[in-house]
C-alpha cells in the first residue's frame, strides 16, 4: 500500500486526467472532447490556455490596481463640503488617530494583499516561463496562499458599504461612496479569476519531462 | 464501489487509497495538499449547521449591526441597507457584488446544503438534478465572503468610535453566528463521501 504510493508517477502519465469539479480520474483520450463519466462535466489534463489567461487576467487587474488606488473611495461630507478619500488616504487617516491596529488590518488587506497577489501571479508565470528553478514546493505554497487571501481584498468594499449607510444624517455629517470603489471591486474579481485560471499542477510538469 | 485512485488536485500525484476511516485524511506525498478528507458524521453535523444557519439568516440580514447618534440624530446600519445605500450612490456594480458575495451566494450555498443532506438521508440522489446542484455548491465556495465582511463590520466600528456614540444591535450577533455556520458547512460537508454515494446510486 505504502510502496504503491511513491512510484512517482503522476496522472497524466498513466493518460488519466482529473475532473476538476467532482475529483474523478478519467482516462483521457487525446483530440477528443472529454467529460467526466460522473459529474459529466467537461475536463482537459491541464486548464485550458492557463497561461495566457493567467497573463491576461494578471495584467488587466495591474491596469486595475491604478484607478483603485487613485481615486476616491468615499467622501467625507460635513455640511455639503468634503474631501475624497483613497484607500491610502484612509489608512494615513487611521495612522494620524493612532489606531495602528486597525491601519494595519485595511493596510495589508486593500493595499498589500492585492498588490503581492498580482506580484506573487507574475513570479509563479514567469517562473514558469523562464524555467529558473526555484522549490516547487514553495510555489506551490505560494500558490496556496494567493488563492486563499483573495477574497479578504473585498475588506474595503464593504467597510464602504456599511459606512455610507451608517453615516447618514443628511447635511450635518454624510459618507459617499466613490468611483475608486467600483475600480477596487473589478481588480478583486480579476485577481480571483486570475488566480484560479492558474493551474499549480504547471509547476509539478516540468518534473516528469 | 468507492473510488480507490485519485490524483492530487495540485500537483496531479497518483494516489491510491483503499478505504479511509472516518476523521482521517489523506495527503498527497509530493505537495502535501489535503487530497481526501473524511469527515465525522458529515450528514447529520450538516444538516445541524444548515437549519441554523437558515433561521438566523433573514435576522442577521436586515437587523441592524449597528447604531450610532450625533446631535440627538440616530442611524442604523445592516448588510441589507449597506447594499441599498451604495445602489442610491449609483455604484451599482458593488452593490450587485455585495448581493452576490455576501447575500445570494451563502443563502443558496445552505438551501443547496440542506437539500442534498436531506437527498442523501432520502436516498433520492440518483437524479440529475441532483449532480446539477451538487455542482453548483463547488463552485459556490470561491464567492462566499461574509467572513470578509465580518472584519469590515470590525474595521467600521474602529473608524466610527471616536466620531460618535456607537452602539452595537442584536443584527451583529446574529451576524457572527451566521458566518459561523456558513463557514461550518465548509468543515462538515464531506464532497468525496457524497460523490461515491452518487456513484453508488446510479440505477
Amino acid at each position: 500500500m505504502q510502496n504503491r504510493n511513491v512510484n512517482g508517477l503522476t496522472a497524466k502519465d498513466q493518460g488519466l486526467a482529473l475532473c476538476m469539479v467532482c475529483h474523478q480520474l478519467a482516462n483521457y483520450k487525446s483530440g477528443e472532447n472529454n467529460f467526466c463519466p460522473r459529474c459529466e462535466s467537461p475536463i482537459r489534463m491541464r486548464f485550458k490556455d492557463s497561461l495566457q489567461r493567467c497573463w491576461a487576467l494578471t495584467i488587466c487587474s495591474l491596469i486595475a490596481f491604478i484607478p483603485a488606488n487613485a481615486y476616491p473611495i468615499m467622501t467625507f461630507l460635513t455640511f455639503g463640503k468634503g474631501q475624497g478619500d483613497t484607500i491610502l488616504s484612509g489608512i494615513f487617516a487611521l495612522i494620524k488617530f493612532e489606531m495602528y491596529p486597525i491601519a494595519a488590518i485595511v493596510f495589508i488587506a486593500s493595499f498589500v494583499v492585492p498588490l503581492a497577489k498580482i506580484i506573487g501571479l507574475l513570479v509563479l508565470l514567469i517562473s514558469l516561463q523562464s524555467r529558473k528553478t526555484f522549490s516547487k514546493q514553495k510555489r506551490t505554497k505560494m500558490y496556496r496562499w494567493i488563492e486563499f487571501f483573495g477574497k479578504w481584498s473585498m475588506l474595503d468594499v464593504f467597510v464602504v458599504a456599511l459606512l455610507v449607510s451608517l453615516v447618514e444624517f443628511g447635511t450635518i455629517l454624510e459618507i459617499v461612496a466613490g468611483p475608486g470603489a467600483t475600480a477596487f471591486g473589478i481588480m478583486v474579481i480579476l485577481t480571483i479569476f486570475a488566480a484560479n485560471s492558474f493551474d499549480p499542477r504547471l509547476l509539478w510538469d516540468e518534473e516528469s519531462n | 464501489m468507492n473510488q480507490t485512485q485519485y490524483a492530487c488536485n495540485e500537483c496531479d500525484y497518483l494516489i491510491y487509497l483503499d478505504a479511509l476511516e472516518e476523521g482521517h485524511v489523506a495527503c498527497c506525498p509530493r505537495c502535501h495538499h489535503h487530497v481526501v478528507e473524511r469527515k465525522l458524521n458529515s450528514i447529520n453535523r450538516t444538516l445541524a449547521v444548515c437549519f441554523a444557519g437558515l433561521i438566523i439568516f433573514f435576522p442577521a440580514i436586515l437587523q441592524p449591526l449597528m447604531s450610532m447618534r450625533i446631535l440627538g440624530l440616530d442611524s442604523s446600519a445592516s448588510l441589507f441597507t449597506g447594499m441599498k445605500a451604495i445602489w442610491q450612490n449609483d455604484l451599482h456594480f458593488v452593490a450587485a457584488c455585495i448581493f452576490f458575495f455576501c447575500i445570494f451566494t451563502p443563502i443558496t450555498k445552505l438551501i443547496s446544503a440542506l437539500i442534498i443532506c436531506l437527498g442523501v438521508k432520502a436516498k433520492k440522489i440518483h437524479h440529475a438534478w441532483f449532480k446539477q446542484l451538487f455542482m453548483y455548491y463547488h463552485k459556490a465556495d470561491t464567492w462566499e465572503m461574509l467572513e470578509v465582511f465580518m472584519i469590515g463590520i470590525l474595521v467600521s466600528i474602529f473608524k466610527l468610535k471616536d466620531l460618535a456614540d456607537l452602539s452595537l444591535n442584536i443584527g451583529i450577533i446574529c451576524f457572527a453566528v451566521l458566518v459561523l455556520c456558513v463557514n461550518a458547512l465548509k468543515i462538515t460537508l464531506d464532497k468525496a463521501m457524497i460523490w461515491d454515494e452518487i456513484d453508488n446510486a446510479k440505477p
